[in-house]
Protein backbone atom coordinates (compact mmCIF):
# COMPACT_ATOMS: atom_id res chain seq x y z
CA UNK A 1 0.00 0.00 0.00
CA UNK A 2 1.18 3.57 -0.68
CA UNK A 3 1.76 6.24 1.39
CA UNK A 4 0.15 9.03 -0.21
CA UNK A 5 -3.35 8.99 -1.91
CA UNK A 6 -2.01 9.75 -5.21
CA UNK A 7 1.14 7.38 -5.82
CA UNK A 8 -1.11 5.20 -7.65
CA UNK A 9 -2.09 7.63 -9.50
CA UNK A 10 1.21 8.84 -10.86
CA UNK A 11 2.48 5.48 -10.96
CA UNK A 12 -0.46 4.80 -13.68
CA UNK A 13 -0.10 7.67 -15.45
CA UNK A 14 4.08 7.29 -15.58
CA UNK A 15 3.19 3.61 -16.49
CA UNK A 16 1.06 5.16 -19.34
CA UNK A 17 3.70 7.13 -20.18
CA UNK A 18 6.07 4.45 -21.09
CA UNK A 19 3.58 2.33 -22.72
CA UNK A 20 3.21 5.80 -24.98
CA UNK A 21 6.38 6.53 -25.29
CA UNK A 22 7.12 2.42 -26.86
CA UNK A 23 4.23 3.35 -29.59
CA UNK A 24 5.44 6.79 -30.36
CA UNK A 25 6.26 7.40 -33.92
CA UNK A 26 8.20 10.16 -35.32
CA UNK A 27 6.53 12.78 -37.74
CA UNK A 28 7.29 12.67 -41.18
CA UNK A 29 8.73 15.99 -41.33
CA UNK A 30 11.07 15.53 -38.74
CA UNK A 31 11.93 12.35 -39.56
CA UNK A 32 12.81 13.96 -43.03
CA UNK A 33 14.47 16.34 -41.60
CA UNK A 34 16.87 14.48 -39.93
CA UNK A 35 17.76 12.21 -42.72
CA UNK A 36 18.78 15.60 -44.71
CA UNK A 37 20.71 16.95 -41.82
CA UNK A 38 22.71 13.33 -41.66
CA UNK A 39 23.34 13.02 -45.46
CA UNK A 40 26.58 13.32 -45.67
CA UNK A 41 27.95 16.27 -47.50
CA UNK A 42 29.44 16.18 -50.81
CA UNK A 43 33.08 16.06 -50.08
CA UNK A 44 35.33 17.00 -53.55
CA UNK A 45 37.24 14.43 -55.06
CA UNK A 46 40.87 14.23 -53.97
CA UNK A 47 42.17 15.65 -57.51
CA UNK A 48 39.77 18.36 -57.62
CA UNK A 49 40.98 18.84 -53.67
CA UNK A 50 44.78 19.56 -55.07
CA UNK A 51 44.11 21.40 -57.82
CA UNK A 52 41.82 23.92 -55.25
CA UNK A 53 45.31 24.37 -52.61
CA UNK A 54 46.88 25.42 -56.12
CA UNK A 55 44.52 27.67 -57.10
CA UNK A 56 44.27 28.94 -53.88
CA UNK A 57 47.97 28.88 -53.03
CA UNK A 58 48.53 30.75 -56.53
CA UNK A 59 46.02 33.50 -55.38
CA UNK A 60 47.51 34.26 -52.15
CA UNK A 61 51.20 34.19 -53.89
CA UNK A 62 49.49 37.08 -56.20
CA UNK A 63 48.31 39.00 -54.27
CA UNK A 64 51.25 39.33 -51.88
CA UNK A 65 53.62 40.17 -55.06
CA UNK A 66 50.92 42.85 -55.93
CA UNK A 67 50.85 44.16 -52.68
CA UNK A 68 55.37 44.13 -52.37
CA UNK A 69 55.86 45.59 -56.24
CA UNK A 70 53.16 48.29 -55.81
CA UNK A 71 53.99 49.38 -52.78
CA UNK A 72 56.47 52.25 -52.03
CA UNK A 73 59.25 51.62 -49.92
CA UNK A 74 59.22 55.00 -48.79
CA UNK A 75 55.42 55.21 -47.78
CA UNK A 76 56.06 53.57 -44.35
CA UNK A 77 59.19 56.00 -43.51
CA UNK A 78 57.37 58.99 -44.72
CA UNK A 79 54.98 58.70 -42.51
CA UNK A 80 56.03 58.12 -39.08
CA UNK A 81 58.47 59.77 -37.02
CA UNK A 82 60.14 58.06 -34.19
CA UNK A 83 61.96 60.55 -32.82
CA UNK A 84 59.23 61.70 -29.79
CA UNK A 85 58.89 58.54 -29.27
CA UNK A 86 62.23 57.63 -28.35
CA UNK A 87 62.77 60.70 -27.11
CA UNK A 88 60.48 59.89 -24.47
CA UNK A 89 61.85 56.33 -23.82
CA UNK A 90 65.29 57.55 -22.86
CA UNK A 91 63.46 60.19 -20.70
CA UNK A 92 61.74 57.03 -18.70
CA UNK A 93 64.79 54.93 -18.74
CA UNK A 94 66.91 57.68 -17.40
CA UNK A 95 64.29 58.64 -14.54
CA UNK A 96 63.38 54.84 -13.82
CA UNK A 97 67.30 54.30 -13.42
CA UNK A 98 67.43 57.31 -11.34
CA UNK A 99 64.95 56.52 -8.51
CA UNK A 100 65.32 53.02 -8.27
CA UNK A 101 67.89 51.77 -5.31
CA UNK A 102 71.02 49.47 -6.13
CA UNK A 103 70.35 45.74 -6.73
CA UNK A 104 72.12 44.13 -3.95
CA UNK A 105 73.04 41.07 -6.14
CA UNK A 106 74.51 38.78 -3.36
CA UNK A 107 71.53 38.95 -1.08
CA UNK A 108 68.98 38.15 -4.20
CA UNK A 109 71.18 35.05 -5.46
CA UNK A 110 69.14 32.49 -5.78
CA UNK A 111 70.20 29.24 -4.38
CA UNK A 112 71.36 26.60 -6.90
CA UNK A 113 69.10 23.46 -7.58
CA UNK A 114 70.45 20.40 -6.43
CA UNK A 115 71.20 17.72 -9.15
CA UNK A 116 69.93 14.96 -6.43
CA UNK A 117 66.20 16.16 -6.46
CA UNK A 118 66.33 16.20 -10.58
CA UNK A 119 65.49 12.03 -10.58
CA UNK A 120 62.22 12.27 -8.05
CA UNK A 121 61.08 15.41 -9.82
CA UNK A 122 61.58 14.14 -13.18
CA UNK A 123 59.65 10.89 -11.94
CA UNK A 124 56.71 13.50 -10.58
CA UNK A 125 56.61 14.83 -14.21
CA UNK A 126 56.23 11.21 -16.04
CA UNK A 127 53.69 10.18 -13.45
CA UNK A 128 51.40 13.44 -13.56
CA UNK A 129 51.54 13.18 -17.63
CA UNK A 130 50.94 9.15 -17.63
CA UNK A 131 47.36 10.09 -15.37
CA UNK A 132 46.45 13.30 -17.80
CA UNK A 133 46.49 11.27 -20.47
CA UNK A 134 44.86 8.22 -19.01
CA UNK A 135 42.29 10.81 -18.21
CA UNK A 136 41.73 11.65 -21.58
CA UNK A 137 41.80 8.07 -22.31
CA UNK A 138 38.81 7.54 -20.45
CA UNK A 139 36.78 11.24 -21.40
CA UNK A 140 37.66 10.23 -25.16
CA UNK A 141 35.82 6.69 -24.10
CA UNK A 142 32.58 7.97 -22.73
CA UNK B 1 18.66 -7.67 -38.98
CA UNK B 2 19.23 -6.34 -35.26
CA UNK B 3 20.23 -2.67 -34.21
CA UNK B 4 23.54 -3.06 -33.62
CA UNK B 5 24.07 -4.98 -37.13
CA UNK B 6 21.91 -1.90 -38.62
CA UNK B 7 24.05 0.56 -36.33
CA UNK B 8 27.40 -0.83 -37.71
CA UNK B 9 25.78 -0.68 -41.21
CA UNK B 10 25.08 2.62 -40.73
CA UNK B 11 28.67 3.28 -39.44
CA UNK B 12 29.94 2.36 -42.61
CA UNK B 13 27.95 4.90 -44.21
CA UNK B 14 24.60 2.93 -45.15
CA UNK B 15 21.62 5.80 -45.24
CA UNK B 16 19.43 2.64 -44.96
CA UNK B 17 20.32 1.42 -41.87
CA UNK B 18 20.39 4.48 -39.98
CA UNK B 19 16.68 5.27 -41.54
CA UNK B 20 15.65 1.99 -40.03
CA UNK B 21 17.38 3.01 -36.98
CA UNK B 22 15.44 6.01 -37.16
CA UNK B 23 12.09 4.48 -37.92
CA UNK B 24 12.73 1.82 -35.48
CA UNK B 25 13.75 3.98 -32.17
CA UNK B 26 13.37 7.87 -33.24
CA UNK B 27 9.50 8.20 -31.55
CA UNK B 28 11.16 6.79 -28.23
CA UNK B 29 13.81 9.26 -28.83
CA UNK B 30 11.73 12.38 -29.35
CA UNK B 31 9.64 10.91 -25.98
CA UNK B 32 12.84 11.28 -24.17
CA UNK B 33 13.85 14.55 -25.68
CA UNK B 34 10.59 15.86 -24.75
CA UNK B 35 10.43 15.30 -21.18
CA UNK B 36 13.87 16.32 -20.68
CA UNK B 37 12.81 19.38 -22.24
CA UNK B 38 10.41 20.06 -20.03
CA UNK B 39 7.44 19.46 -22.45
CA UNK B 40 8.92 21.70 -25.13
CA UNK B 41 7.93 20.06 -28.21
CA UNK B 42 10.11 22.66 -30.46
CA UNK B 43 13.22 22.33 -28.63
CA UNK B 44 12.39 18.53 -28.21
CA UNK B 45 12.75 17.81 -32.37
CA UNK B 46 15.81 20.14 -32.57
CA UNK B 47 17.55 17.91 -30.03
CA UNK B 48 16.21 14.75 -31.63
CA UNK B 49 18.10 16.25 -35.15
CA UNK B 50 20.84 16.60 -32.85
CA UNK B 51 21.07 13.45 -31.33
CA UNK B 52 21.09 11.22 -34.53
CA UNK B 53 23.36 13.98 -36.57
CA UNK B 54 25.70 13.30 -32.92
CA UNK B 55 24.85 9.82 -33.11
CA UNK B 56 26.50 9.42 -36.24
CA UNK B 57 29.76 10.77 -36.05
CA UNK B 58 29.36 8.31 -32.60
CA UNK B 59 28.46 5.60 -34.60
CA UNK B 60 32.23 4.37 -35.31
CA UNK B 61 33.30 4.80 -31.93
CA UNK B 62 30.06 2.43 -30.89
CA UNK B 63 31.00 -0.96 -29.39
CA UNK B 64 28.95 -3.40 -31.53
CA UNK B 65 28.79 -6.23 -28.50
CA UNK B 66 26.55 -2.93 -26.11
CA UNK B 67 22.86 -3.21 -26.41
CA UNK B 68 22.33 -0.69 -28.66
CA UNK B 69 18.76 1.37 -26.86
CA UNK B 70 20.58 2.04 -23.96
CA UNK B 71 23.84 3.63 -25.73
CA UNK B 72 21.38 5.74 -28.26
CA UNK B 73 19.45 6.85 -25.39
CA UNK B 74 22.71 8.05 -23.20
CA UNK B 75 23.51 10.20 -26.17
CA UNK B 76 20.46 11.55 -25.83
CA UNK B 77 20.19 12.16 -22.46
CA UNK B 78 23.58 13.82 -22.24
CA UNK B 79 22.64 16.23 -24.96
CA UNK B 80 19.27 17.17 -24.03
CA UNK B 81 20.60 17.92 -20.34
CA UNK B 82 23.94 19.61 -22.06
CA UNK B 83 21.55 21.78 -24.00
CA UNK B 84 18.51 22.39 -21.39
CA UNK B 85 21.31 23.42 -18.73
CA UNK B 86 23.07 25.49 -21.32
CA UNK B 87 19.35 26.98 -22.24
CA UNK B 88 19.06 28.06 -18.68
CA UNK B 89 15.46 29.04 -18.65
CA UNK B 90 12.38 27.06 -16.71
CA UNK B 91 10.76 24.58 -19.12
CA UNK B 92 7.54 26.93 -21.28
CA UNK B 93 4.94 24.43 -20.57
CA UNK B 94 5.39 24.13 -16.73
CA UNK B 95 3.13 26.16 -14.56
CA UNK B 96 0.53 26.92 -16.86
CA UNK B 97 -0.26 24.10 -18.35
CA UNK B 98 -0.48 22.80 -15.28
CA UNK B 99 -2.61 25.13 -13.78
CA UNK B 100 -4.67 24.31 -17.30
CA UNK B 101 -4.83 21.06 -17.02
CA UNK B 102 -5.77 21.13 -13.17
CA UNK B 103 -8.41 23.57 -13.80
CA UNK B 104 -10.14 21.42 -17.10
CA UNK B 105 -10.05 18.53 -15.23
CA UNK B 106 -11.70 20.11 -11.86
CA UNK B 107 -14.11 22.49 -13.47
CA UNK B 108 -15.22 20.46 -16.35
CA UNK B 109 -15.11 16.98 -15.12
CA UNK B 110 -14.56 16.56 -11.71
CA UNK B 111 -15.76 13.46 -10.33
CA UNK B 112 -17.91 13.21 -7.28
CA UNK B 113 -16.50 11.95 -4.33
CA UNK B 114 -15.40 8.64 -4.62
CA UNK B 115 -15.92 8.63 -8.06
CA UNK B 116 -12.70 6.64 -9.93
CA UNK B 117 -10.88 9.73 -11.58
CA UNK B 118 -10.17 9.45 -15.15
CA UNK B 119 -6.31 8.18 -16.22
CA UNK B 120 -6.10 10.64 -18.74
CA UNK B 121 -6.72 13.99 -17.22
CA UNK B 122 -4.46 12.61 -14.02
CA UNK B 123 -1.66 11.69 -16.88
CA UNK B 124 -1.89 15.42 -18.56
CA UNK B 125 -1.43 16.46 -14.76
CA UNK B 126 1.15 14.70 -13.96
CA UNK B 127 2.42 15.42 -17.30
CA UNK B 128 2.48 18.91 -16.76
CA UNK B 129 3.60 18.39 -12.97
CA UNK B 130 7.01 16.68 -14.63
CA UNK B 131 7.79 19.49 -16.59
CA UNK B 132 8.05 21.69 -13.72
CA UNK B 133 10.64 19.30 -12.10
CA UNK B 134 14.30 19.64 -12.04
CA UNK B 135 16.18 18.73 -14.89
CA UNK B 136 17.46 16.12 -13.23
CA UNK B 137 14.72 14.36 -11.95
CA UNK B 138 13.42 15.17 -15.09
CA UNK B 139 15.61 13.21 -17.06
CA UNK B 140 15.99 10.78 -14.70
CA UNK B 141 11.96 9.79 -14.94
CA UNK B 142 12.11 10.63 -19.11
CA UNK B 143 15.20 7.54 -18.85
CA UNK B 144 13.01 5.32 -16.77
CA UNK B 145 9.52 5.61 -18.27
CA UNK B 146 9.61 6.76 -21.90
CA UNK B 147 13.16 5.11 -21.90
CA UNK B 148 12.32 2.15 -20.22
CA UNK B 149 16.12 1.68 -19.02
CA UNK B 150 16.63 -0.60 -16.37
CA UNK B 151 18.39 1.04 -13.27
CA UNK B 152 21.69 -0.38 -14.00
CA UNK B 153 21.34 1.35 -17.63
CA UNK B 154 19.89 4.66 -16.32
CA UNK B 155 23.33 4.50 -13.86
CA UNK B 156 25.20 4.09 -17.12
CA UNK B 157 23.81 6.76 -18.81
CA UNK B 158 24.14 9.51 -16.57
CA UNK B 159 27.76 9.20 -16.54
CA UNK B 160 28.41 6.68 -14.28
CA UNK B 161 26.25 7.52 -11.34
CA UNK B 162 25.66 5.26 -8.14
CA UNK B 163 22.60 2.38 -8.93
CA UNK B 164 21.72 3.66 -5.19
CA UNK B 165 21.67 7.21 -6.20
CA UNK B 166 19.41 6.74 -9.25
CA UNK B 167 17.20 4.28 -6.93
CA UNK B 168 16.96 7.06 -4.51
CA UNK B 169 16.46 9.72 -7.08
CA UNK B 170 13.48 8.26 -8.89
CA UNK B 171 11.70 7.74 -5.70
CA UNK B 172 12.39 11.28 -4.61
CA UNK B 173 11.18 12.40 -8.33
CA UNK B 174 7.65 10.29 -7.80
CA UNK B 175 7.10 11.34 -4.29
CA UNK B 176 7.67 14.94 -5.56
CA UNK B 177 5.36 14.69 -8.33
CA UNK B 178 2.81 12.23 -6.28
CA UNK B 179 3.16 15.66 -3.95
CA UNK B 180 2.26 17.77 -6.50
CA UNK B 181 -0.71 16.44 -7.57
CA UNK B 182 -2.07 15.73 -3.98
CA UNK B 183 -1.52 19.73 -3.97
CA UNK B 184 -3.06 20.56 -7.42
CA UNK B 185 -6.33 18.57 -6.82
CA UNK B 186 -6.30 18.57 -3.14
CA UNK B 187 -6.51 22.87 -3.40
CA UNK B 188 -9.19 22.49 -6.37
CA UNK B 189 -11.11 19.60 -5.13
CA UNK B 190 -13.97 21.04 -2.14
Amino acid sequence: MNERPFDDAVDAALESARRAAGETTLPPALRARILAAAEPAAAPEPRGRLIDFVLRAAAVAATMAAVLLVMPNELAAAEFDPRPLLDFNDHIAASIAHRLPPLDLEASRIPQFAGDAALPLAGVAIALVVCGLIFLRRERGR
Amino acid sequence: MDDSALAVAAARGDHGALASLLDRHGGRVLAVATRIAGGDRTLAEDLSQDVWVHLLRALPKYDARRPFVPWLLQVTANLCRNRVRGERRRPSASLDALEEASGEFVAGKAPAPGERIEREEIARIVRAARDRLPESYRSILALRYEGDLSHEEIAEALRGLPIGTVKNRLHRAREALALELEKTLGRRQP
